[in-house]
């Protein structure tokens, strides 16, 4: 016998609130995954928040003195130009023209400078010497005017040396810069050469990949690198001039090309030109960007290693786990466990060793199981084989009990007939106490009248022996005078007797027909009291009635009086008995609540208290066997409860008297008419 | 700190919308070469008309952004300009300054749609035209006519060698052909000596060969530069002949090049720098200020050129392109006077007479 077991199959099962379960594997993989990325994650916005700043720092700080050593290279340079021109001045007009010119050629052919002229004092080119042009070039210059020429007027006007911002050249009339030098009358003017500015760049910055620009002071161009053609061909003069440069050289965030440069801006005191040096501000930073592509190379090494090492790392724990989760099944379908295997983690081998001490406990309970199992299949059959006699036992007992409730339906019908035979014995018995009643109060009326006839017929006997002895007046009158007496009485007895007769006839119909009608509770119960009076004229009890003359009722006036004479016998058979005086009050009141209060109250000795309770239940008497049937007070709880509607109680001591108060409404309830 | 950490964040990230693209207009001058200065100019002025709207709260809440690109007078340099220009999308392009670069330029803006506003092209054969280039000065012929006039009327000249720069014969033959017919209807003569303006050209053969001819007066219709050189050398060897010079030369650098040479020649232009009106005075200032040196007619047409620019486009409404906004929409800030422009794109000035006196220009009609 196999044990109900939990499923073997894994439990897959997923209830919407559940949740996630996860593989261990899985779990390991992300919870390596999570610290892997997790702490290079944090690592690397430290290092990125720490290096950036510095970083954008060195750099700003760096293209400030790039700017400088550039402004210093470049005055340097310039310098040097300056020396070589000057030299030239200690030519003296009165050398031989080709002599001057040769000096002019070679100071030229030095490099650096494009054109050197002499101008006179009309500001005439007396002399001129140009590099790369062509005789026709240089010719057109000689002779030419540049008395209005800018550069050789404020030279003329200052007395000193004058650098030209960009100015356009009158050998050509390409932009380049110019210097003047006044000696005696003459000014000695000489041209950059346009590559001079660029190897001055060149040889002065260290890195090229960026703007580097040089402005006059008119914000125009004079020389650059990197320099996109729509910056070379701006003017800069309201971006420089926006605040003072500062002498030592300032960073502001500059525009070329649309993106963002930390530009080192130095203004050259000798030359009042503005050099900057920029470099990309922000992220555009490429050491920024280094830094950055190092963070991330190292985030994502780290994250690749620990996607692939994981499952490495995972598969001992989840092997070992998974040949426990194997035994354990195996143990749970009833199998005995081999040993489990032995990984490297020491918890999940103590898990194994208590796992496989857990299947030896396992085994021996299985088998006490099984032993106090067959115990209890044995019980079970004895059990069964009792349940299946006790079965037909209570069958049998079910069928007898059958039968007796037959018979005590039969009894329980033969008592209903009794019970019928005997109300119908008891309204028989009130029959005839009203028929003797009535009898009883016709015997005086009739009685005397009777006797008044007969008094009469014997007066007239008289009367007519006395006639033929002859007719005295006498004798006459005295005759008229017993007869109309006679007469009198005999009238009048009569009378009393049709009354009584009617009174009876109103009592028969009530009691006979139950039917309903309007009444004066007075005169009912006084009628009812005349047909009682022969029962208590014998008695030394006395009746007391008081109701109010106005109280008119539409009820039962039978069954109401059938209720008096039950009530009013009862205290005559029981209240008084063996007693030498007694008396019954019957009173009446109209209650607030529209309904009527009738008491019936003797001093009699009282009810027992044990019978107090079921005096109104059938067949309760005092009496049995001696002449009651304990069914009058029934009769009258039913008549009460049943036709008149209302309710009735009873309050009694013993010796002190018995007090029934029946309420009934003053218009009974619609009925069917009583029995 | 904040900022860093910002800056961190945000490494690496697609950058998100930043403020309102500016409303590009470009530029195309010669800003290298040898007529820088007329290129150059033109730039200043433009560049003033630009920072003027720019302070008044740009067009519709808008900053403008002037691009800037050099035609070098060189027609392959141009068209990669102009293409340039296309390529970042400006709304207009302010230029070409020279008829030359007008003639290689146009077809191609005309392709892509863009408007052309020139300050001073004033070639005859692009008046008339209903094109994409719009141009702020009146043509060659009401200021060769005048200048034909003046010298026949006036100075009683009646031969006359027109000295003409074939680099830019657009213009230059334009001019010429404009004066011919009028010096040569009022019963004048006109001798035509063409060159090619370069560093090494022998200035002094074709000032001999005009000589030769012995005229009256020698009509420069060449740059500034040139008309300097040619001064020089003329006054080298003959003192006396009557030099006078279309609108190109009339800038400083005739006077900064030319030296005495220049001193009494006659030019012509329809830019009066006598002129009083407040918009100039007030260009003028912004301009010394900005630029250390004063504007020629070659800046104040750009200035009136761009702000037609930038006029137009503010008035434009609803689907309406620039170049109906701009022949519907006039009249234009102008700095002497408000400009407006014909069915054709063109537009009228009256032309003027200078003298070099004492170094200065001074308008004498």
């Amino acid at each position: 016998m196999s044990l109900p077991g939990p499923s073997t199959a894994p439990q897959t099962l997923h209830s919407p609130g559940a949740p996630r379960e996860w593989r261990l594997r899985s779990s390991l993989m992300v919870l390596l995954v999570i610290a892997t990325v997790g702490t290079f994650g944090l690592v690397g916005f430290g290092v990125l928040a720490y290096r950036v700043p510095i970083i954008l720092e060195q750099d700003r700080q760096h293209v400030r003195a790039e700017a400088i050593e550039l402004a210093h290279n470049f005055e340097q340079l310039i310098d040097a130009l300056e020396g070589r021109l000057a030299v030239l001045t200690a030519l003296s007009p009165e050398m031989p023209p080709a002599q001057i010119q040769r000096f002019l050629d070679v100071a030229v052919a030095e490099g650096g400078l494009k054109a050197i002229y002499v101008v006179g004092e009309q500001g005439r080119v007396v002399h001129a010497a140009a590099s790369e042009s062509t005789r026709n070039a240089w010719q057109n210059l000689l002779g030419a005017d540049l008395s209005r020429n800018p550069l050789y007027s404020s030279a003329r006007k200052l007395g000193r040396r004058v650098w030209s911002d960009r100015y356009l050249s009158p050998l050509n009339g390409e932009g380049t810069v110019g210097l003047a030098i006044p000696f005696g009358d003459h000014v000695l003017l000489g041209e950059l050469a346009p590559n001079f500015a660029h190897d001055a760049i060149r040889n002065s910055t260290e890195q090229l990949d960026y703007p580097v620009l040089v402005v006059d002071r008119a914000g125009e161009y004079v020389v650059g690198q990197n320099v996109a053609e729509g910056d070379r061909l701006r003017n800069w003069a309201a971006d420089l001039r926006a605040a003072p440069i500062k002498p030592e050289g300032e960073i502001r965030e500059m525009s070329f090309a649309g993106a963002p440069y930390d530009t080192g801006i130095v203004l050259s005191h000798k030359l009042e030109w503005i050099f900057m040096v920029a470099n990309p501000a922000g992220h555009a930073n490429p050491r920024v960007r280094v830094t950055f592509l190092m963070v991330l190379f190292g985030f994502v090494t780290s994250l690749l290693l620990a996607v692939v090492l994981a499952p490495f790392w995972a598969s001992p724990m989840t092997g070992a786990l998974s040949d426990l989760i194997a035994q354990t099944r195996a143990l749970t379908s009833g199998k005995v466990g081999r040993k489990v295997m032995r990984g490297p983690i020491q918890e999940f081998n103590q898990l194994a060793a208590d796992m496989e001490s857990m299947a030896e406990a396992i085994r021996q309970r299985q088998t006490e199981l099984e032993r106090s199992e067959e115990r209890l299949v044995q019980t079970l059959q004895t059990l069964q084989s009792l349940n299946v006699e006790l079965e037909s036992r209570v069958e049998q007992r079910t069928v007898d009990l059958a039968r007796a409730n037959r018979e005590l339906s039969a009894a329980m019908e033969t008592l209903k007939m009794a019970q019928g035979e005997l109300v119908r014995s008891e309204k028989l018995a009130a029959l005839g106490n009203l028929v003797g009643g009535v009898a009883h109060e016709l015997n005086t009326p009739i009685g005397n009248g009777v006797m008044a006839v007969s008094t009469v017929y014997d007066h007239v006997r008289e009367y007519r022996r006395r006639m033929e002895s002859g007719l005295w007046r006498p004798t006459l009158e005295a005759f008229v005078d017993r007869v109309e007496r006679g007469s009198e009485i005999a009238v009048r007895n009569l009378q009393r007797a049709n009354e009584l007769l009617a009174s009876f006839k109103q009592v028969a119909i009530d009691q006979a027909s139950a039917q309903r009608r309007q009444f004066m509770l007075s005169e009912v119960v006084d009628e009812i009291l005349l047909t009682l009076q022969p029962t208590f004229k014998r008695t030394p009890f006395k009746l007391r009635c008081r109701i109010p003359g106005d109280l008119t009722m539409d009820s039962y006036p039978g069954p109401l009086g059938q209720v008096l004479t039950n009530l009013l016998t009862n205290s005559l058979h029981h209240g008084f008995e063996g007693r030498a005086s007694g008396q019954v009050d019957i009173t009446a009141e109209r209650q607030d609540d529209g309904r009527v209060c009738l008491e019936v109250t003797d001093d009699g000795m009282g009810i027992a208290p044990d019978m107090l309770d079921r005096i109104f239940d059938p067949f309760v008497t005092s009496k049995l066997g001696r002449g009651g049937n304990g069914l009058g007070l029934h009769i009258v709880w039913n008549t009460v409860t049943g036709v008149l509607g209302g309710t009735i109680s009873v309050d009694s001591k013993p010796d002190r008297g018995t007090r029934f108060r029946i309420i009934v409404p003053v218009v009974a309830p619609s009925q069917l008419s009583a029995d | 700190m904040l900022r860093t950490a910002a800056l961190v964040l945000v490494l690496g990230l697609v950058s998100g919308c930043g403020p309102r693209e500016p409303v590009r207009v470009g530029f195309l001058g010669g800003l290298s070469g040898r007529v820088a200065d007329l290129g150059e100019s033109g730039r200043n002025g433009a560049q003033i008309a630009v920072e003027e709207v720019n302070r008044a709260g740009g067009i519709g809440g808008r900053q403008v952004e002037l691009i800037v690109r050099d035609d070098a007078q060189n027609p392959e340099k141009a068209i990669s300009a102009i293409n340039d220009l296309i390529g970042v999308r400006v709304e207009a392009i302010v230029g070409p300054m020279t008829s030359a670069m007008a003639e290689v330029v146009l077809p191609i803006a005309e392709k892509a749609n863009v408007v052309l506003v020139s300050p001073t092209v004033t070639a005859r054969h692009f008046f008339g035209r209903d094109d994409n280039l719009f141009l702020i000065m009146s043509s060659t012929r009401e200021e060769a006519a005048l200048s034909a006039e003046y010298h026949f009327a006036q100075s009683g000249v009646r031969r006359v060698v027109a000295i003409h720069d074939t680099k830019n014969r657009a213009y230059t033959e334009s001019w010429l052909r404009d004066f011919t017919v009028e010096f040569q209807g009022r019963g004048g003569d006109v001798v035509p000596i063409a060159f090619a303006s370069g560093p090494d050209v022998d200035i002094t053969a074709v000032v001999r060969g005009a000589l030769a001819r012995q005229p009256d007066a020698v009509l420069l219709i060449t740059s500034a530069l040139d008309a300097a050189r040619f001064a020089q050398r003329f006054r080298e060897i003959d003192t006396r002949v009557l030099l006078f010079a279309a609108q190109w030369a009339s800038t400083e650098r005739l006077i900064e090049l030319g030296g005495n040479a220049v001193e009494g020649m006659v030019l012509h232009s329809y830019f009066d720098r006598d002129s009083t009106a407040p918009g100039l005075r007030r260009l003028r200032q912004a301009y010394v200020q900005r630029f250390m040196r004063e504007p020629d007619f070659a800046g104040v047409a750009a200035y009136d050129a761009t702000h037609a620019v930038l006029d137009g486009l503010a008035r434009r409404q609803g689907e309406q392109s620039l170049r109906e906004a701009l022949l519907t929409g006039g009249p234009f800030t102008g700095a002497e006077d408000g400009l407006t422009f014909d069915r054709n794109g063109d537009s009228r000035r009256v032309p003027h007479i200078m003298v070099v006196r004492d170094g200065q220009f001074v308008t004498v009609r």
